[in-house]
């Protein structure tokens, strides 16, 4: 009877470690799996994730396709490491819609999802949280200090994402409903492709239809070095201003090039999601939806961000 | 090109079929699948997790959409040509599907066909702007319908995705049969019926010859416009059939997929050993192509390898395997 009950206590103690409960014994095993892994954004979010891990000694693995639209890609990788049986599956989807089947497995296997920086559609609600930026808010932001330098009636070119990217839709309507509301008119709004190249080829079009453009605001920081380099070419200096707050654009700021960006918290992202991760499998309560904020960033504070991330990596 | 030719022989009426000695395809062949097996016991040595029921399974699951592409990709690369649209095929027909079955409420094998005609449509006019227009390369007529299938793709939905879709366009992409996917047993039933078209009947023969040597096919009465047009056909046809398994893998279209998969696809279907000058490879192989990839993939994403030495590795893989087929070539040639 006593040796029943040993092994029953054994088979228990077993089950808690392998459903991987906060044991010291076995590390906490984490996947992240994000849109792509070849670029610096997408670089600090991991690093904010394997800061965390490090602090709380969870074990933990980054994938990523090489580029963001290798959505099949993903969906493979998010595959291959649930099965490896994570006791957290942090993830960032590509395209939302594609990853609801996948995620439907991760729930089976009751591996909780936090998703970072792209949340699902409205329909989805198996995860435990997602965190992010507030694309309108940070839009918003954007658009409020393109406000504040332009005049009423100044005509200003929007640069959205690729068609169907919700992140970039959001942060161009965002800024377009501030921008309108202050008076400015909205010359042009032209989806880049989240790409410099394809910036570039927008904003020239559009000086030659628009050429008196007196402001721009694209949805993430490639288009506007772009937009920045088109404007240069056709001899106007008009405010530019992205979102990411990349490296680049921080010194283009400094050298006073550029006007701002909105910096997204990519590594409190990273950083948040291990933490969450930690406290869903603690049992603890975790908000549905986390904002990771967003800094408007000028030549003024440039330099402190690019000191800030000079330090984690 | 083993099993290929040697249906050839005797009284056969087709001599522009090339010939690559029986030896020297069959070598290949093993070779090709001795690669396979040596990366799967490398792979297993150096993940626990990769030699398990569940694992496998993902990996033919995983490679069950490059496999029907591949398919098309064989015909085109075997006729001495090349399909560069079955990325966008994928693409253009899944999002037609995808407005007429959710967005109009159409009857989902209604919507299927859809799919799968629009593909075949595509595919046709990708033949008719060869045999027709005469534009003198498939590389051409196929990368502007690259452009032009994306094109409208993005077009017809403003690019947002549409999901949720009725059981039964998710079945060939999500269902299993025990625990095998469904898409696996799909890719099965086509390469073996692709097999016995292209060996066993005459039409399947023509392909190979027309591939061989079009000029004296033509001279030998083959309708080789006919032919050509048929294969641009299938290959549209299985690109579409590779999107409805795409679509019920991730319960999804959206304009923005099967972008590169037609590199993939040229990839499988060179490691398998086909011939880009044409006449030259069996379907057999091409399989072999397409899990080496996926297995490829599969093993680095289990290694936690960042995906670009995946795309890495897999550039090399297709020149090694090329540079061997070269130099087999030149020692069976010096061995005479």
């Amino acid at each position: 009877m006593k040796n029943r009950f040993t092994t029953a206590a054994a088979l228990a103690i077993a089950f808690v470690v392998g459903s991987g409960s906060l044991c010291a014994a076995a590390p906490v095993k984490m996947v992240v799996v994000l849109k792509t892994l070849s670029s610096q954004y997408w670089k600090i979010v991991a690093s904010g994730a394997q800061e965390a891990a490090k602090k709380h000694n969870v074990t933990l693995t980054v994938l990523g396709p090489p580029t963001e639209d290798a959505v099949e890609q993903q969906i493979n990788m998010v595959q291959d490491a649930l099965a490896g049986k994570p006791d957290v599956l942090i993830f960032s989807p590509s395209q939302p819609a594609t990853a609801v089947n996948v995620l439907m497995k991760a729930k089976e296997q009751h591996v909780p999802v936090i998703l970072v920086d792209t949340g699902m559609p409205a329909s989805f609600t198996d995860y435990a949280t997602f965190i992010g930026t507030d694309n309108t808010a940070a839009g918003k932001a954007g658009g409020k200090a393109l406000a504040a330098v332009l005049k009423k009636g100044d005509k200003v070119l929007l640069l959205d994402g690729a068609p169907g990217n919700p992140s970039m839709t959001d942060r161009v309507n965002g800024a377009e409903s501030v921008l309108k509301a202050a008076g400015m008119v909205i010359a042009s709004k032209q989806p880049a492709y989240s790409d410099r190249e394809k910036a570039y080829t927008a904003t020239q079009n559009v000086l030659q239809s628009t050429p008196d453009i007196k402001g721009v605001f694209a949805g993430n920081d490639e288009e506007a070095l772009g937009a920045l380099r088109a404007l240069q070419q056709a001899g106007k200096k008009v405010p530019v201003i992205g979102v990411d707050a990349n490296n680049d654009n921080l010194k283009a700021m400094l050298a006073g090039d550029l006007y701002g960006s909105i910096a997204q918290g990519n590594f409190d992202m990273g950083r948040l999601a291990v933490e969450k991760g930690l406290e869903v499998l603690a049992g603890k309560t975790v908000a549905k939806r986390i904002d990771s904020g967003a800094t408007m960033m000028t030549k003024a504070n440039a330099q402190k961000m690019l000191d800030f991330r000079a330090s984690i990596k | 090109m083993s099993e290929g030719t040697q249906a050839i022989n005797g009284a056969d009426p087709l001599p522009f079929v090339k010939k690559k000695s029986a030896l020297s395809g069959r070598l290949y062949s093993l070779g090709v699948l001795i690669s396979l097996l040596l990366l799967c016991c490398v792979m297993a040595v150096l993940s626990s997790r990769f030699l398990t029921v569940d694992n496998l399974m993902n990996v033919a699951s995983q490679a069950a959409v490059s496999a029907i592409v591949s398919i098309g990709m064989f015909l085109a690369i075997l006729t001495a040509g090349i399909d560069l649209s079955v990325g966008s095929i994928l693409a253009l027909s899944t999002m037609c599907m995808g407005v007429v079955c959710v967005n109009w409420g159409w009857n989902p094998y209604l919507s299927i066909a859809v799919c799968l005609g629009m593909g075949a449509l595509l595919g046709l006019v990708n033949g008719l702007m060869l045999t027709k227009l005469h534009l003198p390369h498939p590389f051409i007529s196929t990368l502007g319908m690259q452009k032009m299938a994306r094109g409208i793709a993005l077009v017809i939905t403003a690019a947002a995705p549409i999901s949720m879709f009725p059981k039964q366009v998710q079945f060939l992409g999500n269902n299993s049969v025990g625990r095998v996917p469904v898409s696996f047993i799909l890719v099965a039933v086509l390469y073996i019926l692709m097999f016995l078209f292209l060996n066993r009947t005459t039409v399947g023969r023509y392909i190979y010859s027309v591939g061989g040597n079009k000029e004296a096919s033509r001279l030998s009465g083959i309708k080789v416009d006919n032919i050509l047009n048929l294969v641009y056909t299938i290959s549209g046809f299985t690109a579409a059939l590779a999107g409805l398994v795409l679509a019920g893998r991730v319960n999804a279209v959206y304009p923005l997929a099967g972008i590169d998969y037609e590199t993939d696809a040229i990839a499988a279907v060179i490691i398998g050993g086909a011939s880009f000058f044409g006449g030259v490879g069996t379907i057999g192989n091409t399989i072999i192509g397409v899990l080496l990839i996926a297995v490829l993939r599969n093993g680095l994403n289990l290694l936690n390898v960042d995906s670009a030495y995946q795309t890495f590795a897999i550039g090399a893989v297709i020149i090694v395997a090329v540079y061997v087929d070269v130099i087999r070539q030149k020692v069976l040639k010096s061995g005479k």
